[in-house]
Formats: C-alpha cells, structure tokens, sequence
C-alpha cells in the first residue's frame, strides 16, 4: 500500500538555505543539517530574485546533494524553457518544478512531459487567499498576482501533463500556523493526480490535517527544524500512530 | 495584516553570499529576519528613530488604563512578571509595584546554570519584598535538549525559550492571574520582521515559536523525552487562556525602552552584581545576560552562525540609545567580538555530556561557508564589522 | 566486475551512476558497442515515455546489439522503471507500440479500482515477493521501494513476475526471465534497501 510522504523542501536563495516568511528570506541555515537518510523526498527550489546573485551556487548544491541522497530529488526555481529542464535533470534531478514558467508559457508543461514524462513534471502553484476569501494564482515568488484561480489552474496544469501538483499558501509560508487545507482540498478534490502541500507546517498535527483535511498525498515543510533525522523521525512516527501509512526506516 | 492584495515588496537587501552591515550602527544584515531599507539602515535603527516620535504620555495614559480593571483589590496579585533577576526585568518588577501599585508576582524559568550574580541579584530584589515562583524543570529532560539543540541547531537554549515562554503563561492559567509584562518585543528592538503593529504591543505567541524556538515544542519527542516529560516547554492551549483572559504585553510599548537606562535605574534601587572582571567575555559590558553560565556559548554560537556576537549587540543599543558612536563600536566590536567563553565551558560540556573534541565539531558544523573562512589554524569572518 | 549503464539519452543516468559508485563499482555509462560487449552487468535506465525511448535506442542503432548480448549471449541485464518496461513486447502509452520484446508482457496504463488513489503512482510502496531470488537477498519483507509511474508490466506468464506491490490491484514490480530483471521501482532511490538490491544484481 502507498505510504504518505514526508517531504524536506529547501529553499536557497543565493546559494544559502533560508527558512522564509511569505516567501521572503529571513533566517539563513546549512545543508550540513538536512537529513537526506530518513527523509522521503527533496524538493530543492532556488529562490534568488534575478539579479540578486547567480545560479551556479544552487546547482552545486543540486550536483551535491544527487549524489549523497538515494532518494527523490525535484528541483525548480526560474525554470522557463525544455532546456533549463534539461539541465536539472543531467545535474541529478529526478523532477523538475515549474512554476511562474508553466503559468507564462503553459506549453512549456507539455513540452517537458513530452520528453521526459508526466511523472517528471510538477506544477508547483503559489497562491494567496484574499480578504473576501478567493484565491489568487501569484508568481515570480509570490509578487506578481496573475488573476488564476488556483484550482482552474491546477485542473488545466494536469491537463497539460503536470504528473505532481505541489501547493503553497503564501500568507501560511513561515507561519507555522498549519496549512490552508481550504485551498489543499479543492485542489486535491480537482485532480487526479498527487498532490503536495506546503506552507504553515509547524506541529506535527498539522502533517496529519494535511493529508486527512486537506487531501494531500505528499506534506510538506520548509521548516529548517523538521529537516534534522530526529525530527523527521519524530514526525513519522507521530503519523504512523495516527493511523496513516509512512514509510518509517 | 489586513490586506486584501499581497504586499510586492521585498527587502530592499536581498539576503545572501555577501553581508553588509547597517550604515547607523553595526548589526549585518546576516541577522535572521532584519530588514535595511535603501540607505542601508536596519529595521532596529528606526524603531529607535521611531522612540523619539512617540507620544510617551499617551502611551503612559494608556498604561494607566489598561491595568486599573486588573489593580488588586483584595491583595491578589495582579500581574505577572517573566523575570530573571537581570536590569530590565527587575526594573519592570520594581516599577510596577513601586510606582505603579500593582501587585506582581514574579516567574522565574531557571536558567540552565544559575551563576551566583544572578542567584544574588535575584535575592536583592525578592528582599526589597516580591513574591517569586521558580520552575525548574526535569534536569534529565533539560540537559537532554541542551546537548539535543546544541547538536541540532547550534542553540543549547532552545528548550530554555520554550520554558521562559511557556512558564509565565502557565502560571498565569493555574493561578488566575491574566495580565503578564513581558520586557522588550525583540523584533522591533533588536532588527526582525514586524508583521503586525499590534504585537509591538501584545505579545504574539506564534511570532515567538517562529522567531526564538522556531518550532512548536509539541514536536520534539525522541528516544529519551516522551509527551509526559514536555510539560514545561508547552504554552497553555487557546481555551484555557480565553478562559482566564490572559494577555501578555510588552512594557516598551508603554515605556521608553533603553537597556542602559534600566541599568542605571535598577542599580539605584538594589546592589546589582556585575561581572566581576568588569565585562561579559566576548563583549564590553559586564551588566547584560549574566544570570547564566550558557550565556557565553550562546551568544558565541550566534557568532558562529551569524557572524555578529554579544559585543556587536551590545553596541548596537548603545549607538541606538546616543551612548556611542560607530566608530568607537567598531573598535570594541573588534576587540571583543566572538572572544571565546572560555569562562565555564567545562560546566557547560558537562552538563551536555559533551567532550572538547566533539564540541569542537559542533561548532564548525554550524558555521556557514558564506560567512567564514580558513585563516592559519583558525577562522575569520569574510565580511568582518565595518 | 564492469557495471555499464546504457546510455540512450533517457534516464537519470547520474543516480543510477552513484548508487553503483556507493556499492564500490566504478560504473562505465555507454552506448557505445564496444564498452556493451565486454560489460559484466548491463544496466537499462528510463525516464520518459515509452515511444520516446524505443526511438531513442533505435537511433543509436542499440537494439539489435542490445538484443543480440541480452538474448544470445544472455549477459545479465537490470532494467529500471522504464529501462523494465521496454524490454516488453507492446505499450499501451500515447498509443500503441512495440518494445524489446525480450519479457512476454505488455505494458498498460496504470487504473485503480478506487477512484481516490491518484495516478501516476508516486511514492514509497512494498514489496511482495512471490518467489525467492537471491536479489531479494537480506532485503527484509517490508522493505519499501520509490515507485513513480503511470504505466506497468504485465505479464503473460505469471512466472515471469517475481514480486509485486499493491497499489489497487498487483503490480509488477520486479520481473524475471533467465538473464534479464527488471524492477518498476528506483533502487537508485530507494536508499538501503534498493541498494542492496541493486547490489545483489550486479553481485549475481
């Protein structure tokens, strides 16, 4: 039977891993610290605004960490055409996420599950929830509002061969206040592909309203404190006695 | 916040490889969460500007009205203080109930280990006439966390800011006591990410597991501590503050807020214990955080990760509050910054169960490529103060 | 002993080159037919669609000597996830089309009697194994193993099926003839337990 995931998600930016607040960089840490043995998967996203410092960092960091963990690794971040894909994938990605580049170009989505596959391709879609309780599709990390209404999005993304759809609530980004499962259910109920949230994790109840409330297949933290072996541990297991199904080492 | 569009802005100083230090005074901006505006001026800074403009009578008004519903009536006490027996806790504990009338009771959360000025400067004020509750909690468990974060996170207080947090709160839910003054709110003070004007004023209980514990306490059960032993560290749940009212404020929102200014004041009213070499390792003031032997490590392991220690802070205040120039914060900032607490690092391994060998690696496994590098035997900073 | 992966522009050639590194191999990746020949092991990754993958061997003219060394000189063979699916006679995937034709299968989309379980198959799932092999040696009966696909063997010979995971109805997850595995998992990402087995492949 499928085991929920647990996955690490490591935001660099410059090159440095941060932990963010609604997406801006706020507390930098290490990679020295992040467990790659009991995690279930790695999303590595580089966040440096352009022009606030090169790309090479994070694909050292990308070459890096392929080759020290044996398990899945998806990267993204400024991602617009087949030949950025290309090149995560021949540094050691297993997948690549796209994100402002599907939304600008959503033929690019197509393009990349052509080559590569569905099960390549994840569609990572940040969205913020405004006062009259509507969600908003932003881009460009989470400036640019585009008018998407995020499940509209999320249905056509799969449409187009999005084989993974991976979810963030902006305002819940640092938050530590729990998921919007609002937003993750309507997507999830939208989709049948596997869905991935992200944005608020702070308890490990909020793991568990993720999957149970929210409809996730995958949850997510960008926690820099959830990322050390204890703490991933701890997690899973708080899941497992919870009653869902993990993959525990 | 109460927007109905998302903010475009981002920090006028995108955070990474290269640091810079603010123009005013000294702090750089590989200080988690501060933000330098265009000039190159840091959030702190102008939260100090900030002071200057404030209408303090009001707030003073405000102050007045706030506490008159809680003012004792039949001699209960009617605040809490979270106190340590330090310059700023000891100068609210005395204000409120010497100037004020109110009727507090003063929580102490041990500190990991109590030195002996602050054992004394904590009894110079009890002796004056305050009652005082002192949690310390399960030692096992404690130490446990010391040695866990310090691997972890390079934070042997970790545990010791979830209790400092929670201890004061709880004791307010048991004993029915809803108003608690905190001292400083850190964001604004010190350089951090204000995200709501309010919680300048009411402590916010989620930007404090955010920014000092960085995690909820719930999550850190492991081989050796069990949901039974996390008592201490756990704030009391949302029913039963609603029930009792609890509602924690900061006295600097009332109050002018100057760390130097309550030094001066405290010692006027107790014989206050300095350190006895007349400054704290690794900085030029011996009146600051001196109530606990894993404070010099601490502050050393922000050096480590952040590349600015106890004597940059320091000096930092002191050119907020007009005491100091930056040029003569410079000057102290590389004398003493990042000096080696060699003073009780033998305590402090015991009481982690560490060896020298194994914190030697600890340490160099939280230092951050971007901020040091090899340099003869040793490291320096590659953006030292300037 | 000369691991060589076959390199036909599909694949995540690097991991499955670092998890032979990790197991103390120093692996060759290769479509050239001389480094084919003298291999010990022969490794066949995938990533991608079917179609794209039989036209990628084609071009680099690998599936006769490919054939020749795997039918004829039977040299042992692993296929990965898609490297698995081609050795089939036909896949149902954008259309239909004809594989390797080495295992008696053929590959079909992946549907799930439960409409709540999502598509592709993503994630860590079990092993059920059917019949003993010494590449299931000291991989413990729980182990779990990274699977992401849309599409699966099936094979015409149950005998050919090695061991299974559940995901709605059994799905092949190693398959076996003679010289020739296959696995529908990533033991390149599946940590202790896929390198082990791995290990026990190229150690045969």
């Amino acid at each position: 039977m499928l085991r929920h995931r647990l996955v690490t998600v490591l935001t660099l930016n410059d090159g440095v891993l941060f932990r963010t607040k609604q997406f801006h960089p706020d507390y930098r840490y290490t990679v020295n610290f992040v467990d790659t043995w009991s995690i279930d998967e790695i999303v590595a996203l580089d966040i440096t605004r352009p022009g606030t410092g090169d790309r090479s960092t994070f694909e050292q960091t990308i070459e890096d960490l392929a080759r020290r963990c044996f398990v899945p690794l998806a990267c993204g971040g400024g991602i617009r055409s087949v030949a950025d894909v290309q090149r995560l994938l021949r540094l050691g990605a297993d997948k690549v996420v796209l994100n402002t580049g599907a939304v600008e170009r959503p033929a690019l989505i197509r393009e990349a599950a052509a080559l590569y596959g569905a099960q390549c391709v994840v569609v990572a879609i940040d969205a913020w929830r405004h006062a009259d309780g509507r969600y908003e599709v932003y881009t460009h990390f989470g400036a640019a509002p585009t008018g998407l209404d995020p499940v509209e999005w999320a249905a056509r993304a799969e449409s187009l061969g999005a084989g993974e759809i991976f979810v963030t609530s902006i305002e819940r980004d640092g938050s530590l206040e729990g998921y919007d499962n609002v937003l993750n259910r309507r997507i999830a109920d939208v989709v049948a592909v596997p869905v991935l949230v992200s944005g608020g994790a702070g308890s490990w109840r909020h793991f568990a309203d993720g999957i149970r409330i929210g409809g996730a297949s995958a949850v997510c933290t960008t926690n820099i404190y959830h990322f050390t072996e204890t703490s991933i541990k701890s997690a899973k297991k708080y899941l497992a006695e919870q009653g869902f199904p993990m993959r525990l080492s | 916040m109460n927007v109905s569009t998302r903010p475009a802005s981002a920090p006028a100083v995108a955070h990474g490889r290269t640091v810079r230090y603010c123009r005013r005074c000294i702090m750089p901006d590989s200080r988690p969460r501060v933000v330098f505006d265009a000039d190159g001026v840091c959030n702190a800074c102008h939260n100090a500007d900030d002071k200057a403009r404030i209408d303090w009578a009001a707030r003073r008004e405000e102050f007045l009205a706030l506490v008159e519903p809680y003012r004792s009536r039949r001699g209960e006490w009617d605040c809490i203080v979270p106190w340590s027996g330090g310059k700023d806790s000891s100068t609210i504990a005395y204000r409120l109930k010497v100037e004020f009338g109110l009727n507090p009771l003063l929580v102490t959360f041990s500190p990991l280990l109590p030195t002996d000025i602050g054992d004394r400067n904590r009894e110079a004020l009890i002796q004056l006439g305050f009652d005082h509750v002192f949690c310390r909690p399960n030692q096992r468990v404690m130490r446990h966390f010391a040695r866990r974060f310090f691997v972890e996170r390079g934070n042997l207080k970790v545990a010791w800011d979830a209790g400092i947090n929670a201890a004061p709160v709880r004791t307010a839910v048991s004993l029915g006591i809803p108003l608690v003054f905190y001292a400083e709110h850190g964001e604004s003070e010190y350089g951090g990410r204000v995200l709501r004007e309010e919680s300048r004023r009411v402590r916010d209980l989620t930007e404090v597991i955010e920014h000092q514990i960085g995690d909820d306490p719930a999550n850190w059960t492991d081989d050796v501590v069990g949901e039974r032993d996390l008592n201490p560290y756990l704030y009391p749940d949302a029913a039963d503050l609603a029930r009792v009212g609890v509602k924690a404020f900061y006295f600097s929102y009332f109050f002018r807020w100057s760390m130097a200014s309550n030094y001066e004041f405290i010692r006027t009213k107790i014989p206050f214990a300095t350190h006895p070499a007349g400054r704290t390792p690794g900085t030029f003031t011996g009146f600051d955080s001196v109530d606990d032997k894993a404070d010099n490590l601490y502050y050393y392991m922000q050096y480590v990760k952040f590349g600015f220690g106890r004597a940059v802070r320091d000096a930092c205040r002191m050119i907020q509050n007009d005491r100091m120039t930056r040029e003569e914060a410079l000057d102290l900032a590389r004398r003493f910054d990042g000096e080696f607490p060699a003073e009780y690092l033998d305590d402090i391994l015991d009481y982690m169960h560490l060896s020298r060998a194994e914190f030697d690696e600890i340490v160099d496994r939280h230092r951050n490529p971007e901020l040091w590098e090899r340099h003869g035997g040793g490291w320096s900073l590659r953006f030292p103060p300037a | 002993m000369l691991v060589v992966i076959v390199d036909y522009g599909l694949g995540n050639l690097r991991s499955v080159a670092g998890a032979v590194e990790r197991l103390g191999h120093a692996p060759l990746v290769s479509a050239a037919a001389a480094d084919l020949e003298r291999a010990d092991r022969l490794i066949l990754p995938g990533v991608g669609a079917f179609a794209d993958g039989m036209r990628n061997l084609a071009d680099r003219g690998l599936v006769a000597p490919l054939s020749r060394l795997v039918l004829e000189e039977r040299k042992p063979i692993l296929g990965i996830c898609l490297g698995a699916q081609l050795m089939a006679r036909t896949s149902a995937e954008f259309g239909s089309h004809d594989g390797l034709g080495w295992l008696n299968a053929r590959v079909d989309p992946i549907v799930p009697s439960d409409p709540s379980m999502r598509v592709p198959h993503v994630g860590w799932n079990g092993l059920r194994q059917i019949q003993r092999d010494r590449i299931f040696d000291d991989v413990p009966e729980d182990a779990l193993f990274y699977y992401v696909h849309s599409f699966h063997l099936r094979c015409v010979d149950p005998g050919d099926v090695l061991a299974a995971c559940d995901y709605g109805e059994p799905l092949a997850a190693v398959v076996h003839r003679d010289n020739i595995y296959g696995t529908q998992f990533h033991p390149e990402k599946s940590q202790r337990h896929g390198l082990q087995l791995l290990g026990n492949f190229i150690r045969g």
